[in-house]
């Protein structure tokens, strides 16, 4: 974890009717210890910056030249004020945090579920996972086609299945419909989304005996560690249930350990 | 380069500012950051007899310059903190003060009594103020006989320097200072969060899960210093001064108003390298207006 001012070199709607958006910036030295499925915490302005910075998914890692991918969909003032920043602003990003993805070493084939602006932590995910010689299959679901966010890079990384509640991408429906015929033994299942879409893929993994693994989410205050704010509750075994903060033994977790409050 | 060293409370400090309870956990991954070692002190995450969960989330909302919080006091009991975190802070060279909680009079001198002779602890900071536990916490800190009550209890089970951390949501902060001086504490920290909330306009509901929570940051400043200034006219006892301070100047208001150290608290979720960064302006600050030592400050605005 460090702090580092960073230089935004891009910040542009990436959609015409969803407010989706790209943010690139240079942080060489978050880049270089970065890995998927972890996050940053960004302060949203340049000058007079709301109190809190806001965890944003890692999208990509750029190790070349020294840059970190971001893509947010614009929900609250943080978000909001996010979009002002001008390329060559400074904005402060601390990071890498939490764990990030576990790809076990003897993997040989994983599914990785990513649903709504969770797509967008997935993509560094299936990057690493093709990096390792893991076969890839990608579930990618949202309401519309405006929300299937870099589905042009998916496509790199593994084979991609997308489903749209609308029915204006891919299969109509949800991706549940991609997973009730898959009885593949995954090495691992990653699931990133809304809260009902984990647990289904949480339930699904655990009904074929599977290993699956989900990012949560929660609203920070400091986003590593100290102020207790990000909490979920957990339960490991048969220990007692605990609250475990999502900024440091998560985000992501073993689907068994969670409960899917919500 | 002035002379930044306090004593408050009998605790002599590097340098006046401590992390504030709550703000640093344990300090371990403020360590990351930056060298402990720098700090005048650190007041650790506030420690239960037992161990506890905590609130349901949502725990935090921002607000306007500052933001609430409900955590509820998740924390792991004194038995794990005695056994794996004070030991992790005796390896820097700060001041360790360990902030404790309780529900009942017997908890906080049960876990003052665990303390007593732990090699490192430099003092006990009474968390009297908390709004965010049912029965105890902040009940402790708004009637001065039962501020005294604990603090009796505690003072009872340890020679260690108390420091009572006081709840701003009183009509009269001056009793319940002189009430706590009165039954042996050896300074005060002021002030603990403002009691406030924040409603979801789209759920038509509380945001918190816990309904209300702690308002700190930049917007409880003013409050703040003007209980650190009633104190100091009004109860002759050390003052350790806190509430939205983010910056060496804000400390010096503090200094100015009548407190001996201060402490830096949620400033640390906006920047997490506050800490070190104001020690340094105040160094600056200090040389700047010709000041050789930070005591001479003290009051310096009455």
């Amino acid at each position: 974890m460090l702090l580092e001012k960073a230089k935004v070199l891009v910040n542009e709607r990436i959609r015409l009717k969803a407010d989706y958006y790209l943010m690139e910036l240079a942080a060489p030295g978050i880049t270089e210890r970065a890995k998927p499925g972890q996050f940053l915490m960004i302060t949203p302005a340049a000058q007079d910056s709301p109190f809190l910075k806001r965890p944003m998914g890692i999208n990509g890692i750029s190790r070349n030249n020294g840059c970190v991918r971001i893509i947010y969909q614009v929900k609250g003032k943080g978000t909001r004020v996010m979009t002002g920043l001008r390329s060559g602003d400074t904005v402060e990003l601390l990071g890498p945090l939490g764990n990030g993805w576990h790809i076990p070493p003897a993997a040989q084939r994983a599914l990785m579920v990513g649903g709504g602006t969770g797509i967008a932590s997935i993509l560094p995910l299936a990057k690493e996972i093709k990096m390792r010689g893991v076969l890839g299959e990608i579930v990618l679901g949202a309401a519309s086609a405006e929300d299937i966010i870099c589905k042009e890079d998916f496509t790199i990384w593994g084979d991609v299945h997308i489903a749209t509640e609308d029915g204006s991408l891919g299969e109509r429906g949800r991706l549940d419909i991609f997973l009730n015929d898959r009885t593949q033994p995954y090495d691992m299942v990653y699931a990133c989304g809304p809260v009902p879409m984990m647990r289904f893929v949480a339930e699904w993994a655990r009904g074929l005996g599977l290993p699956c693994q989900v990012s949560m989410e929660e609203r920070m205050g400091c986003g590593f560690g100290v102020c207790m704010g990000c909490v979920c509750e957990t339960k490991s075994g048969d220990g007692p249930i605990s609250y475990k903060r999502v900024c440091r033994e998560g985000p992501v977790f073993d689907a068994r350990e969670v409960f899917f409050n919500g | 380069m002035a002379n930044l060293q306090v004593s408050v409370a009998g605790i002599e400090l590097k340098n006046p500012l401590i992390t504030a309870s709550g703000t640093c956990g344990y300090g371990r991954e403020l360590a990351e950051l930056f060298d402990l070692s720098l700090l005048g002190g650190i007041s650790v995450k506030g420690t239960t007899l037992q161990p506890r969960a905590g609130n349901p989330t949502p725990r935090i909302a921002e607000t306007a310059s500052g933001m609430l919080n409900s955590v509820g006091l998740q924390n792991p009991g004194i038995d794990r903190v005695i056994a794996t975190e004070i030991p992790f802070l005796r390896r820097f060279n700060t001041a360790i003060i360990i902030n404790i909680a309780g529900h009942s009079v017997e908890d906080y001198r049960a876990v003052a009594a665990r303390l007593e002779g732990e090699a490192g602890v430099a003092g006990i900071e009474v968390n009297i103020s908390c709004p965010n536990v049912s029965g105890g916490g902040m009940a402790f800190g708004v009637d001065p006989a039962v501020a005294a009550e604990v603090i009796s209890a505690v003072r009872g089970a340890t020679r260690l320097p108390l420091i009572a951390k006081l709840s701003p949501n009183v009509t009269d902060i001056v009793a319940i200072a002189a009430a706590v001086k009165e039954a042996g504490c050896d300074a005060v920290s002021l002030i603990n969060t403002l009691h406030g909330m924040v409603i979801d306009v789209e759920k038509r509901a509380p945001l918190l899960a816990n309904k209300f929570g702690g308002l700190s940051g930049p917007a409880v400043k003013p409050i703040a210093l003007r209980m650190v200034w009633q104190v100091y006219e009004a109860v002759d006892i050390p003052i350790i001064g806190l509430g939205g301070i983010s910056s060496a100047e804000d400390a010096i208001e503090f200094i100015m108003a009548g407190a001996s150290a201060f402490q830096i608290g949620s400033a640390s979720f906006h920047d997490p390298q506050a800490a070190p960064r104001i020690i340094e302006q105040l160094d600056d600050w200090l040389d700047a207006h010709g000041v050789s030592a930070i005591g001479e400050l003290v009051g310096a605005a009455h």
